[in-house]
């Protein structure tokens, strides 16, 4: 075998698994191990990498062959692709493969499923896997039939031998086999030339039972003892609690089924033995009855375009690129063209409303560790299990995070509505679930931030010989990490949000440089503070820029400020803006 | 205070007797909650996208804006996880897969759901013709005779569930 075979794992008692992997968590390896230890010998498992708690890519017994995928299936057919690169690789039928994703016990952390790119970069991890696999199996099969392993054929999970006829199933091989590899970099992978299956359109592995309703969504997640959450929230992004009306919630505890009404901070909620009860408890008209004060207004739609732009309302001006001298490109061009943009908030308003399900214990589990379980329709299993350990106040390592497909996604709520329920269920001792009403969905769901551009280029002889792009935006970066004001429900308790980001590279210039040779390229970034707190990164102050330093710092390249004309940003020679200082009067 | 209420249903041609403390509750969650039935879903909650579509007593039904108590004792109450019941695909359900008439596939239980109602009413009505894509289009939109509620699919979906639709539209409609 090749120089990535492990010894003998310690971990597997029993025979014949056949495993490529990443790391195996100690509650991990007690599982398989008891798997194995309790089944006949099977298999082959193929790790991510030589670690002895590096987890698996893939697991192939004689019954079959399970993908464990970082990449999960939000429901664009990730997991059809990605299968079929799999199966390519093996030389197996695709009906005997099992796909596990999502899963921070059990799947690799491949990052973000997003971004249309989880073939692009998942795919060749998996690709590299199988490929091991394969090797591996190829060789045994040589083995096993005395001949060298260019005579042997591979086809729907049995090797032939070319010159006698001979051949050797998967199944005969695992079944003999314990092994344990980390995934080769240099596996040899099949030739696209040679591909049966990938390029191929194959029907969709999750669709037959999402149409016979056999097919289990986030939102029908069930485990023991399970009670349900609503969350009431305030009235508006920047409101703030003032009382809960003590009548209602008289009223509250009489709804048949009534649990608990959680409050901390902003942070409100409800738990009820019934989901009928959650939505009644939490209706305003029926339930409790918060009072809000509302807080800053947030600034008007129509005002959106000047406020973006305004450099008041600015944190950082980064200059992403700077190619050439655009002045001097404008001024030679024969032709010029210049045109400003604005993109409003938007949702991304998913089918179905986000909806998490935590089970938060007193203690950890004596055999797993885990004392915090979430199902979530979360794009990153990891990212969640961090913010989510954070916010309930437990070490990462005793959180698992379970990835369970919920409506097309596209950014949706799936990692705060998980939030709130780990909430709730570390107050009431069971676990919750929580269901999103439709105005939680669209009035709290992280939206596409609004966006702001100035664009000027010039052309000579169908060439474009200089382009200028000013771009104000808020920062794009809402996804969970390891501060719990990534969360909804951390940031109503308190915790500030997301840190700004200092470059927007990843951040709302992330797709802005172009990606053609231009003679004279100029691209500005100007990072918006956020609209929606009362925090030291708000806009809502309005606070203007009065020192001239600070002026020239914020919108001295004067086509980052919108109040000065097209006319005097031509003429404008004022050096760039510093980009790494904040302004000391914002 | 809500008032408990008692009621047999027959799901997908089985009789099931609930209760529930408020007779307010709306079928979607007695469905789901009580009755383990897993396709209708909850969408909007306001009776417009049509992922909680049922069939009660044949009638095509939002069943997130249907209380229990408007809900007749005893009522026929059809859904997609009854299909297939008789061990075979609807020929709606065969054709969704041919057709590959889905991404994420939430919204699939209301526009297979409404489908059958509206195809069967249409037969009821002597009209047998296979729709044509207008029509069909104008069913999903809200704008058939009689057919005013619409279906949304978020991932963008439809024109291969027009497809799926009209191909299976012959078989049910026979």
């Amino acid at each position: 075998m090749t120089g990535y075979e492990l010894s003998r794992r310690r971990f597997l008692t029993g025979m014949g698994t056949l495993a490529v992997a990443f790391s195996l968590a100690p509650s991990v390896l007690e599982r398989q191990a008891s798997r194995a230890g309790a089944a006949t010998p099977n298999g082959l498992q193929v790790t991510e990498t030589t670690d002895a708690d590096s987890l698996s890519w893939l697991v192939l017994t004689p019954s079959g062959v399970t993908i464990h995928s970082g990449k999960v299936e939000l429901g664009t057919g990730t997991q059809t692709a990605l299968t079929q690169i799999v199966v390519e690789e093996l030389h197996v039928d695709g009906a005997h493969v099992q796909y596990v994703q999502g899963d921070t016990q059990v799947t690799p952390n491949q990052g973000t499923t997003a971004g249309s790119k989880s073939v692009q970069n998942g795919g060749p991890q998996l690709r590299l896997a199988a490929a091991t696999a394969f090797q591996a199996l190829l060789g045994l099969a040589a083995q096993q039939l005395g001949v060298s392993k260019d005579q042997l054929v591979a086809s729907d999970g049995v090797f032939r031998d070319t010159a006698s006829g001979r051949s050797v199933t998967y199944q005969q091989l695992l079944a003999a086999t314990d092994l344990v590899l980390a995934a080769d970099p240099n596996a040899q992978v099949a030739s696209p030339d040679d591909y049966q299956v990938v390029g191929q359109p194959v029907q969709r592995a999750d669709l037959p039972d999402k149409v016979t309703a056999r097919f289990r969504y986030v939102q029908d997640v069930a485990v023991p003892r399970m009670v349900h959450g609503r969350a009431i929230r305030p009235a508006g992004r920047n409101a703030s609690l003032v009382s809960i009306d003590p009548a209602s919630v008289t009223r509250a505890k009489a709804i048949p089924g009534f649990i608990e009404l959680v409050q901390q901070g902003n942070f409100v909620g409800v738990v009820a033995q019934t989901e009928w009860a959650a939505i009644q408890a939490a209706d305003r008209t029926n339930g409790v009855r918060v009072n809000w004060d509302d807080g800053q207004p947030l600034v008007a739609q129509a005002e959106l375009p000047d406020a973006l732009r305004d450099p008041a309302n600015q944190y950082r001006s980064v200059e992403m690129v700077k190619i050439g001298d655009v002045e001097q490109g404008l001024a030679s061009a024969a032709v010029t063209a210049e045109a400003s943009y604005f993109t409003p908030f938007q949702m991304h308003a998913a089918m179905g409303p986000s909806c998490g399900v935590a089970d938060v214990r007193s203690t950890p589990d004596k055999s797993t560790g885990i004392q915090v379980t979430v199902w979530s329709g979360t794009q990153d299993v990891y990212a969640l299990r961090g913010a989510v350990a954070s916010l309930v106040g437990v070490p990462e390592e005793s959180v698992q995070v379970v990835y369970e497909e919920a409506a097309g996604c596209y950014g949706d709520g799936a990692d705060d509505a998980a939030a709130d329920a780990a909430l709730l269920s570390q107050t009431v001792g069971r676990p919750v679930r929580v269901q999103w009403m439709r105005p939680d969905e669209h009035g709290w769901e992280p939206l596409g931030p609004a966006m702001a551009h100035d664009l000027r280029g010039g052309i000579t002889n169908g060439k474009v010989v200089a382009w200028e792009h000013v771009l104000c935006s808020p920062t794009h970066n809402s996804r969970p990490n390891d501060n719990p004001g990534t969360l909804l429900a951390g940031s109503l308790l308190g915790s500030l949000p997301a840190t700004l980001p200092s470059a927007p590279g990843d951040a709302a210039g992330r797709n802005a440089p172009v990606t053609y040779k231009f003679t004279n390229n100029h691209l500005f970034g100007n990072l918006v503070r956020s609209f929606e707190t009362t925090g030291p990164t708000s806009a809502l102050r309005r606070r203007r820029c009065s020192t001239g330093s600070c002026a020239r710092r914020r919108c001295g390249r004067s086509a980052a400020c919108r109040t000065h004309s097209p006319t005097s940003r031509s003429s404008t020679s004022s050096p760039p803006p510093v980009a790494s200082t904040r302004c000391s009067c914002g | 205070m809500p008032t408990p209420l008692t009621r047999t249903l027959n799901v997908n041609g089985t009789d099931r007797t609930v209760n529930v403390d408020d007779d307010g509750e709306e079928l979607l969650y007695v469905l789901r909650n009580d009755l383990d039935q897993h396709g209708p879903r909850f969408g909007c909650g306001v009776a417009q996208c049509g992922a909680c579509t049922v069939l009660v007593d044949g009638q095509i039904t939002r069943s997130c804006q249907t209380p229990l108590r408007t809900v007749r004792d005893g009522a026929s109450v059809e859904t997609l996880d009854g299909l297939d019941a008789d061990g075979s695909l609807h020929p709606l359900q065969r054709t969704f897969i041919e057709e590959q008439a889905a991404q994420c596939a939430y919204c699939v239980n209301g526009i297979i759901m409404g489908a059958v109602g509206w195809l069967r009413q249409r037969k009821v009505s002597g009209n047998t013709s296979v729709p044509s894509d207008p029509e069909i289009v104008a069913f999903l939109s809200g704008d058939a005779p009689g057919f005013t509620r619409n279906y949304l699919c978020r991932c963008g979906a439809h024109t291969r569930m027009i497809r799926a639709i009209s191909s299976a539209a012959g078989e049910v409609l026979s």
